[in-house]
């Protein structure tokens, strides 16, 4: 997929702004606050249907101004497709594809659907942040993968919220809360066993990117934590600082499982074993280990009010070599280990939607040092369209000529300074 | 200026009706006001006849002017199989595929501990008793394919299992006259799951 033009109004802090793009590399350069990343924001929007800084839509829109609008001209499957968003502050949202209301939820977007992946400096709390910041990563790739996933996200969440309702109430008979954590047992192990799935996926190809990246100087691998089994996913939660120490030693457990596992297999098979250890875990062992974890933990979580196991309580550890990057890593494997995850999402959609999705950079090449750079430059460039903000054109400049004697894809370098009317932008080429 | 009080009472009776917020309370208030007096005398009427003439029917629980209702006391009725209903407005919607000759019974809503109901808000023992007195031969569970629905009829199959009763649960899939493109990924899975054989139809 190339866009070949997006136009903004209202959006941000750009009253109305036209941008032509070449179908390689766009590289959007400026002093910090100018609304380079807004650009990239608004591509993000079109394919996902949300910011990936804000949750709140009205945030979005020009300080003056009652709602706005993104188009973008691209080629879809071959095919020229306008695509519309349109926000109005009351809350409506209409989104168009050829004049025509299309209606979706964000989440389904294989299909006829612009597919984008996002690298930003945020990323770095995938790893380095709560365990519901590496859910959400999980589960928003899910969905974007698969059409049933979010639905059945959607259910767990309202059962799950029905059980917490009935905790907090005066009932105690087992049958009233046999039928919510029945429903919470079946839909939690399907979820579990979908992300297992994946992250399965996305481990092998994101070890071999973390590989590359340092140049084969580390090793990552990556673990799903069932809440309560795997980890203490009790009384810690989301506490990171708490659950540090039992996380740690069950991931540890996890992953000499998995190689105890290993040696006893063949080589072949080992390799994809040692990938992924719980891929010997049916969902009917999940369903049961749930529905009996509920079932045992009701006491206690009356006494919270709140359901402490479940897919809304798992994790996943990455490790670095033996070390669990989610704590010990260093800012520098941290980012790397986001970069990896990153590259994986994009394999993946390019594998599940039949086409590349558009690259959005936000300011993250002058984070990363010199191998980094050009590993990812070799990595990233598969063909694909990128948008890239920077602060230092020299950086991505230097990053873009540097890597190949001949560069095979064209650049466009778009200047965007502050006007009085909002962002300036400029191209030599005079697009 | 304040409207006189009998206006601001009947603005403010109108208000507590569903889906009415004050502009059209208002809206309301001033038209009955405009109209003859004949009209306003017979809404009024209406309104007690409605409120003083329809019940409960005391077998099934759905909403009649006759107890018990048109069809409980239907003869040609099979009364050896329950439909187990949310509420009236189910009834109707079966009624109108003409294809259940059996009769109903109405929960009078789903199990929902975030909105406060629990077992004991519906009509459960009474259907619990049916089973019981009568040769009932099946209980067909109708209860909307939503996350409460689905755990009421959970819940209602587990009381019912001591009974021995064949308890049945809706199916769910493809739309009759649908087009399997056009049919969400999500009901399309669950149909997939629950196919059947052909010679079963």
């Amino acid at each position: 997929m190339r866009i070949t033009r997006l136009l903004l109004h209202n959006f941000r802090n750009y009253g109305y702004q036209d941008i032509r793009l070449t179908p390689d590399v766009n590289v959007f350069y400026g002093p910090n606050g100018v609304g380079k990343t807004n650009i990239i924001e608004a591509v993000y929007y079109l394919s996902i249907g949300r910011s990936f800084r804000t949750t709140r839509d009205r945030d979005l829109v020009k300080w003056d101004a009652h709602g706005f609008c993104i188009y973008a001209d691209l080629e879809l499957y071959g095919k020229q497709k306008r695509f519309a968003v349109n926000y109005v502050l009351d809350g409506s949202k209409r989104i168009s594809v050829d004049g025509k209301r299309a209606f979706r939820r964000y989440d389904g977007s294989g299909g006829q659907w612009p597919s984008v992946v996002v690298f930003s400096p945020q990323d770095l709390y995938i790893v380095k942040g709560p365990p519901a910041s590496r859910r959400a990563f999980l589960d928003l790739l899910i969905s974007r993968a698969s059409k049933t996933y979010a639905k059945e996200l959607w259910e767990y969440t309202r059962a799950l919220n029905q059980r917490n309702a009935l905790l907090r109430s005066q009932e105690v008979r087992e049958e009233v809360y046999a039928i919510w954590e029945e429903r919470l047992a079946t839909t939690g192990s399907r979820i579990v066993s979908e992300r297992q799935r994946f992250l399965a996926e996305i481990s092998k190809s994101a070890s071999r990117y973390y590989e590359t990246l340092v140049a084969g100087a580390e090793e990552l691998s990556m673990y799903y934590m069932i809440a309560g089994r795997d980890a203490d996913g009790g009384l810690g939660g989301d506490d990171l600082l708490t659950a540090t120490q039992a996380t740690t030693q069950a991931a540890l457990q996890v992953a000499s499982q998995a190689k105890t596992q290993a040696k006893t297999l063949s080589r072949t098979e080992a390799r994809a074993e040692a990938t992924d250890p719980t891929s010997d875990v049916k969902t009917s062992d999940v369903k049961g280990f749930l529905f009996e974890s509920l079932a045992r933990n009701r006491a206690k979580e009356r006494h919270l009010g709140n359901t402490i196991v479940g897919p809304h309580r798992d994790d996943v550890a990455f490790f670095v070599d033996s070390k669990d990057a989610r704590v010990f890593g260093s800012q520098g494997q941290q980012r790397t280990v986001a970069l990896s995850l990153r590259l994986a999402e994009v394999e993946l959609l390019t594998k599940t939607t039949g086409e590349v999705p558009v690259l959005l950079l936000d300011d993250v090449i002058s984070e990363l040092d010199e191998l980094r750079r050009s590993q990812l430059l070799r990595n990233v460039f598969s063909g694909g369209q990128v948008l890239i903000t920077t602060t230092s054109l020299q950086d991505v400049v230097l990053w873009l000529k540097g890597s190949d004697e001949s560069t095979p894809y064209g650049i466009e370098v778009f200047e965007v300074t502050s006007g009085a009317e909002g962002p300036v932008i400029r191209s030599p080429s005079g697009r | 200026m304040r409207y006189p009080r009998p206006i601001l009472r009947l603005i403010d009776e109108l208000g507590k009706l569903p889906g009415i917020g004050p502009k059209t309370a208002q809206r309301l208030a001033f038209h009955i006001l405009k109209a003859p007096r004949a009209d306003v005398l017979n809404l009024a009427e209406t309104l007690i006849e409605a409120r003083d003439k329809i019940r409960r029917c005391s077998i099934c629980s759905n909403l009649t002017d006759e107890d018990p209702c048109a069809i409980c006391s239907d003869p040609s009725r099979n009364r050896g199989i329950i439909c187990v209903v949310e509420d009236p407005k189910d009834v109707m919607v079966m009624e109108r595929t003409g294809e259940y000759n059996g009769v109903y019974h109405v929960l009078g809503g789903a199990i929902s501990p975030m909105e406060g109901v629990g077992p004991e808000d519906l009509r459960l023992k009474e259907l619990v008793d049916r089973v019981k007195k009568q040769g009932i031969e099946e209980v067909i569970i109708a209860t909307n394919p939503d996350v409460e629905g689905e755990a009421t009829a959970m819940y209602v199959a587990r009381i019912l299992s001591p009974f021995g009763v064949k308890v049945t649960r809706l199916a769910r899939g493809v739309p009759v006259g649908g087009d399997l493109e056009y049919t969400d990924e999500a009901t399309l899975a669950r149909a997939l799951l629950g196919r059947r054989r052909i010679d079963e139809q």
